[in-house]
This record gives structure tokens, C-alpha cells and sequence, in this order.
């Protein structure tokens, strides 16, 4: 298990006028090689989530295992937590700040007082991974590379730590469709590569469609669903209950089946409705051949 | 009437010698009065130094840019354009980060800016942020500060105060980019409606596809040069250009050229799932 | 989640102070201010005090919220009462004496004074922040300062730049808990070792701050010229600030309390303990010490 709530509520500013709870008995498991999306309006408490999961924000009500550390004791060890999480945020390129690109992503393993020879190369390594070339890029200033470059030394900067479970919110933020793709591909290449685990934020239901194992919808504070991507956008219910948009794929299926196709189920990707389509049309087509 | 023209404009941004970028290159087109038009582009592709042309933000190094028949280089002689403020108040342009272009903390006090700064007295500026916020659909946060809005709402307000200086042109640049999709929708069906009911012209620049169905005229740059300037059912139907401009096909465009490319001819334009559902439904039937 | 509404620390309810005229708050605020420093009886005190009071009461601000304000000078004005109590070379026997230390009456009151004009030096401007948002305030100082227009003064840009500073105030607070958080998740300590080690620990959360502000800055620039800015010097201005009766009111019941304050600062004759104020007040080494 890389992840378990149960009950987890947590309340901002208790006792203030300006008191809000942000999550609400959030009871929910991502397994090891999860490739888990989250989604929710904004409000509905998903950074508050993300934050409890590597620690930056502390358990307060409610229980929370994250890999091996189980921060319902009294003093859990917060340090080694968060180098077992990597965080991405938003626009994760405003955090960069040494002045080479090298020296940045060195500084999780720096804070992890790991010794030089281990912090070169991981930095290497960190960099080769999300495709920026150690001996040019690396000694480039963060500031005088391009954009796409930017986001990928700031996501090395985060695995340099070689975190387990990985969180990205909205990496494909202001993206172009091509910088979109290539972050992706990094994200899945990652999760192949270095933590088995994702746990990603998107607005973008295309990429939820294509990447998910696993989706959590939440709602002002509450777990709204959890279950598969096909479970999910096949729930009208939840879909609308949610006001949470379709996949174009899943749009298309739902438009097939009104005219009488029969498209599968778990067809939610363009490709996959192509693929039912077909075998739809095709073979007849080869009868009459 | 033509609007924007652009005639023969090349751009170089020099920051150093070695380093001169080619911007833009003999790029060539008019927008006409009331147009809607979205200029597609990857990244690096000149689409944002294109909007800064359009306003005296950026002046070109070779051809002119002329809004309503003014240019917007000095004449002979002089060192500033002297209608250079008439061509502002005429080109509203809206930036990428909302966060970025609002100057006071009570949102009136913001879209009042713009024609404070144009000495319009007090009791017409009064109207027009009435008429602005209306107009974009925020009266009830008149007296709210921007902090707490979502980035729609925010955009929206930007939009607004664009809107109090009366221009005749909007220009999106990428104002769209950081939104989520509720908030794009927002602020393009905001902007649709300004196009057809105040016959504002549009100039929406952007690196998302889906935004063109919006408008009825799609310019693409690709590395400085014009790559193509037509409707987007043309540019649909030639998929090939699109990868290459880092672009990418609305979805239902894609599996549109994922059926031809798998031997499903569909020759005609489709606008929607529901029409695309049908065809294929009438081609099965026909087999 | 305070700083969403407005940073510093405004306290709606609302109140007719709320809603008073910034540029009254303000000026009276300069009033009491100035005031202050000639006031030397305890009466004066005493008015001021009560002044203080009804006016947090009108304005239905807490008073425990109100003195709160004083908790970030509470050190100072303890320091400079002991200071006085042990320090001040009165007339007469000393009450207590050891060393060169030695506690006079003189001394007593002395000391109880300047912990009061300490108090109340801060109470007064609190209130003022407390009822008054910062974008009000701003626009009270370029509405104050507008007749220095005549001689050139750029009135108008300092407003600009005093209102993009307010806008950005708030923003740049957001920026900054994103970077620390940011910076946190990569192991940053920040709540730990001594002085140097931790203003080191802020160079990750200063250096992308400044390129951030530097960034946004840039764009406004833009967003500014596309606004035509700086387009006429025939420039006009939206919000127009009208006194209304109760800024009257409120001026005219202030005209009344520095009425009676100036009669009890001009008839010291009551008071012969305080005849020789001005001179304590250099005398006293330890004072001047504060620049007081």
C-alpha cells in the first residue's frame, strides 16, 4: 500500500472567523504502481490532500499511512517522509533559484546530507532521466534556458530525492500540445523508471482518460468516487452530480451508442473508440469483399 | 474596413549580437472589421511578439502594421508616434496571467484605469465600468478585490477593463493559456459575444486548436512565418500541417483522421461528435 | 486566509468609523499624533485614554483585539519604564537607592508617563489601520496630497504606484507560501539552526520571489502601456472622495477633545510637578538615547 486515509478531516484557521474544513472523513487506498488521478473543482480540497501525503501540512484528524511511516504517531518523521514523496507543483519552473541548473536539482539530495560522490551522481542521473544533458544543460543558469527545459530540470530538482511515490499537480499547466506530450511521456517514462507510484491533479479529462489506473473525485471536502477512469466516465450520475467534464473519447462513445453502435465500455480514449469503430465497420466490409 | 493589416512584417528581437532571433518574417495579412480569428502556434512560433506588433508594443523592423489605416511607426521625423494613445485605445490587448494586468485592488478602481488615463470625465467613466462589468457578466463583484476570484473571473475583469477604453479590436494573447477549461470556456464565450453583439473585432491567439471553433478564420504561425490563413474546416482537412506547426487536432478532428488514416473515408467537414456518429452510422448501414 | 481580504490588519464590523472619510481618519490621526508629545498631565492622559476607548467602542473593534497592537512594543515600553524608574535623578530623598541606582517620585511619574504616551502612540494609528483598508488609506494620501500638483510633484504616479503595491501585496504572498512549500517538499530547513544558517535557507525563497516579481513587473509594464498610461496629463480620476455629515461630526467632536486637551497642556499652573518637563525630559541621558 503507498498510501491510506481513513477519516481524514482537516480544518483551516480552527476557531477564526475565517474557519473552513477542507477535507471531510476522506477515507481512501492507492496501491503501489497506482498511476492515480485527482480530481475536483477548485476548493474541493485536493491540495490540502496532496499536502498531507508528504507531510507539509500535518495529519490533525483522522488516520494516514504513507508508505512504511505511519504519521498517526506522536512524533512521525516528517524529514525522510518527504524524501519518500517527490512533490511537483504547479508551474514547478518558479522554484528554481542556484545559479546552474546542476546545482539546483542538487538541492534535495543536499538537504538529504548525502555525501558528494552519491549527490553527482544522482544529479546525473535526475537529469538524464527527464532527457537534459548533465554537461550542457547542467551548467547552464536556470534562468537562460528555455521554458519546456525550465519544468524539466524543476521535476528533476523533485526526483533527484528518487522519491517512491511521485505528486504532480497540473504538470501540463500552460503547456503547448507538443510540451504537453513530451511532460507526459516523462511522467509515464518516471513511473516506469524511478517511482512506481503517481499521484497526479489535471483538469484535463483527455489525459485522465489515457493515463489513469485509478481516479478519486473530490467534492467540497469528500470523497465523491473512487474507481477506475471507465467507472467513473461512465457514471452519468457522478458525471453530472460533479459537473466534471468527458473525455473527448468517452463523448464521442456516448454519441455512437445514441445512433446504435456498440461501442465497449471501457473504450474512453479517441483510439480505443477508433479501434471499437473498426471492428465495427471493417469486417463487414471485408464480407462484402 | 480593414481592422489590423499587416504588410510585409519582419521582426528581430537582437538582446545580443551573436544571438539575433528571427521573430517573425514577411508576414502578410488584413482582419477585417468584425472578424473573429484565432492565431494558432506552438511555442517559439512569433505568436506573442505578433500581438505586441499590433499595438506599438513592439515596432516592426521592415513592412507596416496599420490599425484602422493608422500606422503604428512614427512618421518621418518624429520620434514617438503622436497617435500611438489612439491606437491603444482602439486595440485592447488582454495578456496571459490576469494576475499580471490589474493595477488596483477594488475591481471599479481597475477598470476605471484605462479611461482615467484617457482623461474621460468622471460621470462617462462612471457608465462604463457599469456597462463593462456588464458586458462581461461580473456586476455583482463591482466592489470585490480580484484576489479571490477564480482565473476566469479574473480574465473576465482584465477583459473589462480592456473594454471601459471602447476599443474596436480585442486581442487575446494566449489569455486563455492558464485557465482550466471551465474558465476557457468562460472567457471564449464572453469574448464570442462582445464579436457578435458590440461588433468587436477578435484577434485570439493561442496554442490550443479546440479554441478555433469559436471563430471563423484560423491563422497559423509556424517559426516566424505565416503557414496557413483560412477557415478551420480547410485546416482540419490537411492534418499533416497541423503536427507540423506543434499543433495539435481538436479530438473529434482526430478520430476524424484516425478513421481516414485506418480506411474509413470521411471526406467531408464534421463539426461535431453527434455528426460524426451519424455519418458512420449511414456508412455501416450502406455496407 | 486573512491577507485574502485585505493584508494588515482591517477589522470589518462595518461601524460609521469604518465608513468615515479616509482622509478624516487620517488627518485626525496626524492630530493625535502631534498632540501627544505636549501632553504632559495625567489628565491629558486620562483624555486620551478615554478617547482611545469610546472610539474602539464606536467602531465596535474588541478591546482585547485592540490591544493587542501593543504586544509588538510591549518590550520597548517595559525597557524604557525600568530604565526611567531607576535612572531618573529627581528632586528630594530618593525612596530606594543602591548603587547608582535609585527610585525617586519624580522618577515614578516620569516613567508611568512615558509608558502611557508609548501606549497610546500606538493604540491611535491601530485603530486607523483597524477601520481603514489600505487601498482607502492610499487613496486619502494622494487626495491629501493633490495641491502639491502646483508645483509638479507626480502626485498621480506616486497614487499608481502606491495602488500596484497594495494589488501586489497580496499576490506576492500567495507566491511566496507556493515557493516555500515548494522548496519545503525538496527538504528545505527552514525553522532550524542559528541566525546565519537560516537567512542562508531563505536564498531559495528570496531568489525565485525577486525573479517572480521581476517577471510580473515586466508584464505589467506591458498591460500598463496598453492602457494607455501616462497617454494625457489631463488625466481624471474615478474615485472622488466627498465628505459626507458624520466626516463632519466626527471632525467636529475631535476639534472639541483638542480643544480640551490644549487647555490642559497651556494652564500648567495646575500641575507644578511637570513645570519642569522639558528640562527632565533632556536631561534624562537615557531617553535621549532613543532618540525620543
Amino acid at each position: 500500500m503507498a498510501i491510506e486515509t481513513k477519516n481524514l478531516s482537516y480544518t483551516y484557521s480552527v476557531g477564526s472567523p475565517y474557519q473552513k474544513t477542507a477535507l471531510k472523513d476522506v477515507t481512501l487506498h492507492i496501491h503501489e504502481g497506482d498511476f492515480c488521478c485527482i480530481l475536483g473543482h477548485t476548493g474541493s480540497g485536493k491540495s490540502t490532500l496532496l499536502q498531507h501525503f508528504n507531510g507539509l501540512i500535518k495529519r490533525t484528524s483522522g488516520e494516514l499511512r504513507v508508505l512504511d511511516f505511519d504519521l498517526n504517531r506522536r512524533k512521525p518523521d516528517y524529514k525522510s517522509l518527504r524524501f519518500s514523496v517527490g512533490m511537483v507543483f504547479q508551474y514547478p519552473e518558479y522554484q528554481l533559484f542556484d545559479d546552474t541548473v546542476s546545482k539546483d536539482v542538487s538541492f534535495g539530495p543536499k538537504n538529504m546530507k548525502l555525501d558528494e560522490e552519491e549527490i553527482k551522481k544522482r544529479v546525473r542521473e535526475a537529469l538524464t532521466l527527464v532527457g537534459l544533458d548533465p554537461d550542457e544543460i547542467g551548467e547552464k543558469s536556470p534562468f537562460e534556458i528555455s521554458g519546456g527545459q525550465k519544468r524539466r530540470a524543476a521535476i528533476a530538482g523533485v526526483i533527484a530525492i528518487r522519491p517512491k511515490i511521485l505528486v504532480l499537480d497540473e504538470p501540463t499547466a500552460g503547456l503547448d500540445p507538443k510540451g504537453k506530450k513530451e511532460i507526459m511521456s516523462l511522467v509515464k517514462s518516471l513511473k516506469e523508471k524511478l517511482s512506481p507510484t503517481v499521484v497526479m491533479v489535471t483538469h484535463d479529462m483527455d489525459l485522465v482518460a489515457e493515463y489513469a489506473t485509478k481516479v478519486i473525485v473530490l467534492k467540497d471536502g469528500e470523497v465523491a468516487f473512487d474507481g477506475t477512469p471507465a467507472e467513473l466516465f461512465n457514471n452519468n450520475e457522478i458525471v453530472n452530480d460533479c459537473s466534471l467534464r468527458l473525455p473527448s473519447g468517452v463523448a464521442l462513445a456516448n454519441e455512437l451508442r445514441e445512433v446504435g453502435f456498440d461501442i465497449d465500455h471501457n473504450s474512453i480514449t479517441i483510439e480505443q473508440v477508433v479501434d471499437n469503430l473498426i471492428k465495427e465497420i471493417k469486417p463487414k466490409e471485408n464480407d462484402n469483399a | 474596413m480593414v481592422a489590423i493589416s499587416f504588410k510585409n512584417v519582419s521582426f528581430t528581437y537582437d538582446s545580443d549580437e551573436d544571438n539575433v532571433v528571427l521573430a517573425l518574417s514577411n508576414i502578410s495579412f488584413d482582419i477585417h472589421e468584425g472578424e473573429f480569428v484565432t492565431l494558432c502556434g506552438g511555442n517559439g512560433s512569433g505568436k506573442s511578439t505578433l500581438s505586441k506588433l499590433t499595438n506599438g508594443l513592439l515596432l516592426p523592423d521592415s513592412g507596416s502594421v496599420e490599425i484602422f489605416g493608422i500606422k503604428t511607426t512614427p512618421d518621418e521625423g518624429d520620434k514617438k508616434n503622436k497617435r500611438i494613445y489612439d491606437i491603444r485605445s482602439t486595440v485592447g490587448l488582454i495578456f496571459q496571467n490576469p494576475d499580471n494586468q490589474m493595477v488596483a485592488s477594488i475591481i471599479e478602481d481597475d477598470i476605471a484605469f484605462g479611461p482615467e488615463n484617457l482623461g474621460v470625465p468622471r460621470d462617462e467613466i462612471e457608465q462604463r465600468v457599469t456597462w463593462a462589468l456588464k458586458t462581461v457578466g461580473m456586476e455583482e463583484y463591482r466592489k470585490h478585490t480580484p484576489t479571490k476570484l477564480s482565473g476566469g473571473q479574473k480574465q473576465r475583469i482584465a477583459i473589462a477593463g480592456v473594454l471601459a477604453m471602447k476599443p474596436k479590436v480585442l486581442i487575446l494573447d494566449e489569455s486563455t493559456a492558464m485557465l482550466d477549461p471551465e474558465g476557457r470556456e468562460e472567457v471564449l464565450e464572453t469574448v464570442k459575444r462582445l464579436n457578435e453583439e458590440e461588433g468587436i473585432t477578435i484577434l485570439h491567439i493561442t496554442h490550443n486548436m479546440d479554441d478555433c471553433v469559436y471563430g471563423d478564420r484560423i491563422l497559423v504561425l509556424k517559426q516566424g512565418k505565416l503557414a496557413f490563413d483560412g477557415t478551420p474546416q480547410e485546416l482540419f482537412l490537411n492534418a499533416d500541417l497541423v503536427r507540423t506547426c506543434d499543433l495539435e487536432l481538436p479530438p473529434i478532428q482526430n478520430a476524424v483522421y484516425l478513421l481516414n488514416q485506418n480506411g474509413i473515408k470521411i471526406d467531408d467537414y464534421i463539426q461535431d461528435e453527434k455528426e460524426l456518429a451519424r455519418k458512420l452510422w449511414q456508412l455501416k448501414q450502406k455496407i | 486566509m486573512l491577507k485574502d481580504i485585505s493584508f494588515g490588519q482591517y477589522y470589518p464590523t462595518g461601524s460609521i468609523l469604518h465608513r468615515l472619510d479616509p482622509r478624516v481618519k487620517l488627518l485626525i490621526m496626524l492630530a493625535y499624533v502631534i498632540l501627544i508629545f505636549f501632553v504632559k498631565s495625567y489628565i491629558g492622559y486620562i483624555l486620551f485614554a478615554l478617547m482611545v476607548i469610546s472610539t474602539a467602542l464606536i467602531a465596535r473593534i474588541p478591546l482585547k483585539s485592540l490591544f493587542r497592537s501593543v504586544k509588538a512594543v510591549i518590550f520597548l515600553v517595559l525597557f524604557i519604564t525600568i530604565i526611567n524608574v531607576f535612572f531618573y535623578k529627581g528632586e528630594g530623598e530618593a525612596l530606594w537607592s543602591w548603587w547608582k541606582l535609585a527610585v525617586y517620585v519624580d522618577g515614578l511619574v516620569f516613567a508611568s508617563k512615558m509608558a502611557l504616551r508609548l501606549i497610546l502612540l500606538v493604540l491611535g494609528p491601530a485603530l486607523l489601520t483597524y477601520t481603514t483598508t489600505p487601498m482607502e488609506l492610499t487613496n486619502a494620501i494622494e487626495s491629501l496630497l493633490s495641491p502639491l500638483k502646483l508645483i509638479k510633484f507626480p502626485v498621480h504616479d506616486l497614487a499608481v504606484i502606491m495602488s500596484i503595491a497594495m494589488r501586489m501585496i497580496p499576490t506576492l504572498m500567495d507566491e511566496t507560501d507556493r515557493i516555500t512549500l515548494a522548496q519545503k517538499a525538496r527538504g528545505a530547513d527552514l525553522d532550524t539552526g542559528n541566525i546565519f544558517k537560516r537567512i542562508k535557507a531563505m536564498v531559495p525563497i528570496l531568489v525565485p520571489l525577486f525573479v517572480c516579481a521581476f517577471r510580473r513587473a515586466d508584464e505589467l509594464a506591458l498591460a500598463l502601456e496598453s492602457r494607455c498610461y501616462d497617454a494625457t496629463p489631463n488625466r481624471t480620476t474615478y474615485r472622488v472622495l466627498k465628505l459626507k455629515g458624520r466626516d463632519f461630526l466626527f471632525l467636529i467632536m475631535f476639534l472639541v477633545f483638542m480643544a480640551a486637551v490644549i487647555l490642559d497642556v497651556a494652564l500648567p499652573i495646575y500641575y507644578p510637578c511637570d513645570a519642569t518637563w522639558i528640562e527632565g525630559f533632556y536631561d534624562n541621558a537615557f531617553f535621549s538615547l532613543f532618540g525620543l
